[in-house]
């Protein structure tokens, strides 16, 4: 009798604290930023002179998981800039427009603001600032003022000429360019939507008139592709 | 301090043994709960390798070299943490499956970026992969990751069809709009994900039934929508997994699906017409572009290959190819950029036909390319950034080198679709899928005389 009531009363506790416990299948203040964001060790890491396009990929692809290929994505964080690298959106469901749910990814102003690490403030001028990946930091840019901005940290670009790391911005999104398609679309990489999260998927925002072309500036080497290969072989 | 009662000594003995096993109750739901109360673990990125690259498929003329070119990246999240990966390639090519394998150095030419370029001066085509060794780490990549990729020279015999200057504002109006409703998530309406600092998301792909019927995916709703030829808009009764990305009738009357899991590389799902599940496929690439049926089965194109994989009966393996298999001999082979759109039906001795699409107007993406005979039916945008921002899609229906139909369709696309999906051909013609603040429909433009009459 008396194991009964200790089995009792340990599936009771196990019960509710089942109930109230939050998961993602039941709640959405899964605590990612307070876990694991602006802690200490994840203060940004600088100035970044030599911050490339190739870097902002490297950099950008890191909420998607490892490797990307297996088809992982990343959270999605309406305000927010914090992510992990396991590929998997760990605070699924936010209510989208809440700042303050607290979970893991950036939106995709947030996250372009990252992956192009653009300095903190509007108009700061110059240069590179690199942030952790657990470093909570959004910046000061929506998707409308990437579409039409043109200041010391970006402008706008012709679309027909985005290539790799440049990005394309209408009034409510933006995403990086990743690489193009036979048919002609494009692989972007971005912070689509709470229900999406972090990821690459083809898009056709190079030719749709809601979207500009926006580019980093100060990059440090030229567009990708414009070097001419070696001597040819002959096959 | 407690109060004495009769029998408290026992009393206290069992509140303090529930007590204890409380505590053990509680210790085992932290431990059995801490995962979603915290999210997982941070993670560091482990060494990984990954190639870009955009298939040089339908080179134009002998005397160009082809260029083959890979973008490399190395994703890390710390640069002091994170080791930078050193890779090097080489590209192997043969002129065909029974013959030797040839290696090419590809140069390093910085910021990750490797390229080589070939003459072909004694073959027409070429079968190539590129091998990829991070230095630092050994790991070894190969793009295409199974199988080669296939080069083929266009041929003389290439109709080439140039569009000219696109004449913005000339559109032609639909048949009839097929069907048409708000956004929500009531019965005849259509969902939608839109806000600030997000995609403004609509329903993602539709298909058109042999007898005219129309299904849709409404991914935002997690519901596949079914409009019968003659009747109203009705959810079908099927269990999807994951966000459904694109939907076709297969020649069998069931329907395919591409869903996107939470987690894992795309699956496609085969229905039974009923909704029975009759099978799942999980693809081999984790980016997918687009689903087709044709003669020869269910292929879907991914990336980063961009080879489109055979979905293989139950039990059988998958099959990759640079083209879009039509049947058991042939391959549609699709070659678009800016300036020009380059379709070519291949064979595995050369080219049976092919077109060459050219246009003084930048073109966007290929939505739509089919191959019946010698007739080519083709969907492309045509857009501008000057003076104003303008994109419209051009039908073009083309028998050899003759245009036999042509119009302008305005892009409606206030929510996204799939990337290749606002068009489909069916029976009654040419459908587009037009979405604004107001809501979502699917427009039908007739293409012969017999698309002119309302379907039923």
């Amino acid at each position: 009798m008396k194991r009964l009531h200790l089995i009792g009363a340990i599936c009771l506790c196990l019960a509710l604290f089942g109930l109230v416990a939050p998961s993602p299948a039941y709640g959405y203040h899964t605590n990612f930023q307070q876990q694991w964001c602006n802690l200490p060790t994840s203060s940004g890491f600088g100035d970044m002179p030599g911050w490339r396009r190739q870097a902002s990929i490297n950099y950008g692809t890191t909420p998607i998981g490892i490797p990307p290929e297996t088809g992982g994505k990343g959270g999605y964080q309406w305000g927010g800039g914090c992510w992990d690298s396991d590929g998997m959106d760990d605070s699924p469901g936010d209510p989208p427009g809440d700042p303050n749910t607290g979970g893991e990814g950036g939106d995709c102003s947030g996250f372009t603001f990252k992956t192009w690490a653009l300095r903190g403030s509007a108009g700061e001028t110059g240069g590179f600032r690199g942030y952790d990946i657990y470093k909570n930091i959004h910046g000061p840019y929506t998707a409308s003022s990437f579409q039409t901005g043109d200041n010391s940290g970006f402008g706008p670009m012709t679309k027909s000429r985005a290539d790799m790391a440049d990005a394309f911005a209408s009034s409510s999104h933006i995403g990086i360019v990743y690489s193009r398609t036979t048919s002609n679309t494009d692989v972007i990489l971005q912070a689509k939507s709470e229900s999406e999260g972090t990821l690459m998927k083809t898009e056709t925002y190079r030719g749709n008139s809601s979207y500009n072309g926006v580019r980093r500036k100060n990059w440090t080497e030229v567009d990708p592709g414009v070097e001419v290969a070696g001597v040819p072989v002959r096959i | 301090m407690l109060h004495r009662i009769p029998g408290g000594k026992r009393l206290t003995k069992r509140f303090a043994a529930v007590l204890a096993a409380m505590t053990v109750g509680a210790g085992l739901g932290i431990a059995i709960f801490q995962p979603s109360l915290s999210g997982s673990a941070p993670q560091e990125a482990t060494p990984q390798l990954l190639i870009e690259h955009r298939p040089p498929r339908l080179p134009a003329t002998t005397a160009d070299p082809v260029v083959f070119s890979y973008q490399t990246f190395c994703p890390w999240a710390h640069p002091e943490t994170s080791a930078p990966c050193k890779p090097t390639g080489r590209l192997e090519v043969r002129t065909s499956a029974s013959e030797p394998v040839r290696s090419i150095t590809l140069n390093d030419v910085g910021e990750g970026r490797f390229n080589a370029s070939v003459v072909l001066a004694t073959t027409s085509s070429l079968e190539y992969r590129a091998v990829f060794v991070d230095e630092n780490s050994g790991l070894r990549k190969t793009l295409p990751p199974k199988g080669f990729d296939r080069v083929t020279m266009m041929p003389s015999t290439t109709h080439t069809i140039s569009l000219g200057e696109h004449e913005f504002g000339r559109t032609t109006d639909p048949t009839e709009t097929v069907i048409s409703g708000g956004w929500g998530k009531g019965i005849g309406q259509f969902g939608l994900d839109a806000g600030s600092e997000q995609a403004t998301i609509g329903p993602a792909a539709f298909t058109v039934g042999a007898d005219g019927a129309l299904v849709i995916a409404d991914q935002v709703n997690g519901r596949l929508l079914l409009k019968p030829a003659a009747g109203e808009l009705a959810t079908l009764p099927v269990a999807q997994l994951g966000l459904t990305r694109d939907v076709v009738f297969d020649g069998l009357g069931n329907l395919t699906l591409l869903n996107m899991p939470n987690r894992g590389t795309p699956v496609v799902s085969t229905l039974s017409a009923a909704g029975a599940l009759l099978g799942n496929h999980s693809l081999s690439q984790a980016i997918p572009e687009v689903m087709a049926v044709t003669a020869a089965g269910t292929f879907v194109q991914t990336h980063p290959s961009s080879l489109w994989e055979k979905v293989p009966m139950p039990g059988g393996a998958s099959s990759f190819s640079g083209g879009l298999p039509l049947d058991d001999q042939r391959q549609l082979v699709l070659d678009a950029s800016n300036e020009e759109v380059r379709v070519a039906v291949t064979t595995a001795t050369g080219v049976e036909r092919a077109w060459r699409i050219t246009s003084a107007t930048t073109l966007g993406e290929v939505q739509l390319a089919r191959v019946s005979g010698d007739t080519l039916d083709l969907v492309v945008r045509a857009y501008a950034e000057q003076p104003t921002k303008q994109a419209e899609f051009v039908y073009l229906r083309v028998a050899g080198d003759t245009v036999t139909k042509r119009f302008n369709m305005p892009a409606v696309e206030w929510a996204e679709t799939s990337a290749l999906s606002q068009f489909e051909l069916g029976v009654g013609g040419l459908y587009q899928t037009r979405s604004t603040p107001d809501g979502f429909s699917i427009v039908r433009f007739a293409l012969s005389t017999s698309d002119e009459r309302i379907l039923p």
